[in-house]
C-alpha cells in the first residue's frame, strides 16, 4: 500500500480542501431555552454544544474567592461521539485535560472581576468529533459565555493548524491530526492577538513552527469573522422581537 | 443596527466619554487616546457623557424597589437565603418581614427559633429589592402585606430582560380572564386564580391608619390568603390559569416583551381561534398566536 498523500499533485487535501482553507462553520446561539447561554457549533463534522450556567452563588463554600468569579468546567465526549466507540469516564486523563485547558482559556477572557463570590459553569457537549476538539469546544464556549450576557474582555476565537507533508495546514480533521504530524491549537483575543492557548505534543524545528503558529493565527482569525457575523446577526433578531408588540 | 456591538469591539477611541456597564478602557500602545471597547454583546446606550453597553440577556442585576419572587435556598441564623436568579442569592433579613398578625415588635430569640415557621427552604416569595450591596448582592424586604409566601398557583421561569419595569407588577387580568400575575423584575412569573369579588368585598374600604385597624386588615388579608391558598382549584379556573401560562410561554418563545397587555392579547387571539389551552404550544399555534414581525 503507499503511503497516503495528504495533499494532492492539485494541492487538495483529502476532504477537498486547500491547505489554507478552515473547514465550514455553522453555528447557532441561544439553543436552549433554560440555560443561562448556550451554543451549538458545527466545525466540519466536528459538532459540540456548549451551555453557560452563572454567574451564580458558589455550590462550595470553600471554593469561593472574595474578588472575582470562579469558573468550572465540565467536559464530555459522547460514548458515540468519534470511531472508537467507548465510554470515558470524567475522569479519563483526557477528559480532564480537555476541561482544564478551556477552563484556562476562559479564566484569562472572562472579567471575573466583575462578579465577585460566584461562579460560572461551562458544560461542554462533544456530540460528533472529527479533530479539533478543543479549538470547537472553546468556540461554542465563547459563543455560549456571549449569549449569557457575562463580559469578556474580547471574543475567544479557536483553531487549530498542523503540518503534514511539508506544509503548514489549517483546522486539521481527524485523519490529518492522527497520522502522527504536528497539531497546533490555538486560541486567541482576536483584538490584539493576544494568545490564552497554544499547545504541541510534536518536535518541530523553531521556522517551522513560526509558519504553523502563523498560519494558525490566521486560521483564528477566519473562525471570528464567521462568529463575530453570527452574534451581531443573532442578538438583533433579538432585540427586534422585542419590539415586535 | 449599526449600534449593536459585540464583546471586543471597538465603541469609541474619542477622550472625554465615562465608562458604563458592559465596557472598558483599554490604552492603546501607540499613546493615543485610551479606546472603549464592549465586553458584552448588546446596545450602546448614551447618557451625556456615560456610554454603557445593555446586554440582550443576562441574570438579574436588582434595582432598589423591584418586585422579585424567588425561591428560599437557605434558613439561616436571622436571615434567609433567596434565589432570585441574581449573581449571588439574595438576602432577606428576620428584621425585613411581616410577623404574623401584624404586630410590629424588636425581633426576638424565639422569633429566630422559629423562622421556619415564616418561610422555610423551597418555599416561593414575593418580595421587594431593599438594598444592592457594593459587591452587587440584593438585600430584599416583605415589609408590607403585599407580599410574602406564594401557594397555590403556577411558576414560570423567563428572560429576565423580558420584563420591563411597570407601574404596577401585581396584575389581575380582567374577567372573562380572571387570573392574577405577578410578574417578578426578575423574570419569575407567578400565575394563580384571581380573588373572587365575594371574599374580599368587605375589605376593601378602610383607609384611616389606626393600629388597630391595621393589625385588624393583616389578619383578615391573612386569612383571606389561606382561604385562598386552601380552597381547590377548579377544572375551568385550572384552564385558564393553563391558558395564561401558555400566553407567557408564547411571548418568551418570541422574545417579545411580557405586559400584561400582551398577555391579554394572546389570550384572546387563542380563545378567538378556538384553541384549546393544552395546544397554544404547537409549532403552527406560536407562530399563529404572535403577529407577524415586519421589518
Amino acid at each position: 500500500m503507499s503511503r497516503l498523500d495528504f495533499i494532492s499533485l492539485a494541492g487538495l487535501r483529502p476532504d477537498g480542501r486547500r491547505a489554507k482553507e478552515i473547514r465550514r462553520i455553522r453555528c447557532r446561539l441561544g439553543v436552549l431555552r433554560e440555560a443561562d447561554g448556550s451554543a451549538y457549533l458545527e466545525m466540519g463534522q466536528t459538532k459540540v454544544i456548549a451551555i453557560v450556567k452563572g454567574p451564580h452563588e458558589v455550590s462550595r463554600r470553600s471554593d469561593m474567592l472574595i474578588d472575582k468569579a470562579i469558573v468550572n468546567c465540565e467536559f464530555n465526549l459522547a460514548p458515540f461521539a468519534g470511531s472508537d466507540r467507548r465510554k470515558r469516564r470524567p475522569t479519563d486523563r483526557k477528559t480532564v485535560e480537555m476541561a482544564m485547558s478551556i477552563k484556562a482559556v476562559f479564566e484569562g477572557a472572562v472579567m471575573l472581576e466583575l462578579y465577585p463570590r460566584t461562579q460560572i459553569d461551562l458544560y461542554i457537549h462533544l456530540i460528533q468529533t472529527d479533530g479539533g476538539q478543543l479549538p470547537a469546544s472553546i468556540n461554542a464556549a465563547s459563543l455560549a459565555l456571549t449569549d449569557a450576557g457575562i463580559s469578556m474582555r474580547d471574543m475567544v476565537v479557536s483553531c487549530s493548524a498542523g503540518h503534514v507533508d511539508g506544509q503548514a495546514v489549517m483546522d486539521l480533521n481527524h485523519m490529518e491530526q492522527s497520522h502522527g504530524g504536528a497539531y497546533v491549537p490555538l486560541a486567541i483575543l482576536p483584538r490584539g492577538s493576544e494568545i490564552l492557548l497554544a499547545k504541541m505534543e510534536a518536535r518541530l524545528p523553531l521556522d517551522i513552527f513560526q509558519e504553523v503558529l502563523a498560519t494558525a493565527l490566521e486560521a483564528c482569525r477566519q473562525v471570528h469573522a464567521i462568529m463575530r457575523g453570527e452574534v451581531r446577526e443573532h442578538h438583533a433578531a433579538l432585540l427586534a422581537a422585542q419590539l415586535a408588540l | 443596527m449599526s449600534s449593536i456591538v459585540v464583546p471586543g469591539q471597538v465603541i469609541t477611541a474619542e477622550g472625554g466619554f465615562l465608562r458604563g456597564h458592559g465596557t472598558y478602557i483599554q490604552e492603546s500602545e501607540d499613546g493615543g487616546e485610551p479606546q472603549l471597547i464592549a465586553c458584552v454583546a448588546g446596545v450602546v446606550e448614551r447618557v451625556n457623557k456615560l456610554i454603557s453597553v445593555r446586554p440582550v440577556k443576562s441574570r438579574y442585576i436588582g434595582e432598589v424597589g423591584d418586585l422579585v419572587v424567588g425561591r428560599v435556598t437557605e434558613v439561616g441564623g436571622k436571615r434567609w437565603k433567596v434565589d432570585v436568579g441574581g449573581h449571588q442569592d439574595a438576602i432577606l433579613m428576620l428584621s425585613s418581614v411581616n410577623l404574623p398578625g401584624g404586630a410590629q415588635r424588636k425581633r426576638t430569640y424565639e422569633d429566630q427559633l422559629q423562622m421556619r415557621t415564616f418561610f422555610k427552604e423551597n418555599d416561593l416569595i414575593s418580595a421587594e429589592v431593599q438594598q444592592i450591596q457594593q459587591d452587587g448582592s440584593i438585600v430584599l424586604h416583605t415589609r408590607s402585606l403585599k407580599y410574602g409566601k406564594l401557594e397555590n398557583g403556577q411558576l414560570l421561569r423567563v428572560p429576565q430582560v423580558l420584563v420591563k419595569r411597570l407601574k404596577q407588577h401585581f396584575i389581575t387580568l380582567a374577567p372573562p380572564i380572571g387570573v392574577d400575575v405577578v410578574l417578578g423584575t426578575n423574570g419569575r412569573v407567578w400565575i394563580t386564580r384571581a380573588m373572587p369579588a365575594e371574599w374580599t368585598g368587605g375589605t376593601s374600604e378602610g383607609a384611616d391608619m389606626d393600629t388597630n385597624v391595621l393589625t385588624s386588615k393583616a389578619e383578615t388579608l391573612m386569612q383571606l390568603r389561606r382561604l385562598h391558598a386552601e380552597t381547590p382549584i377548579l377544572r375551568d379556573e385550572r384552564e385558564r390559569i393553563c391558558r395564561v401560562r401558555n400566553a407567557v410561554v408564547t411571548l418568551q418563545h418570541a422574545f417579545a416583551l411580557i405586559t400584561p397587555d400582551a398577555i391579554a392579547a394572546v389570550y384572546a387571539r387563542s380563545v378567538e381561534a378556538g384553541m384549546a389551552a393544552k395546544d397554544m404550544l404547537q409549532a403552527e399555534a406560536l407562530a399563529s398566536l404572535m403577529p407577524q414581525l415586519d421589518n
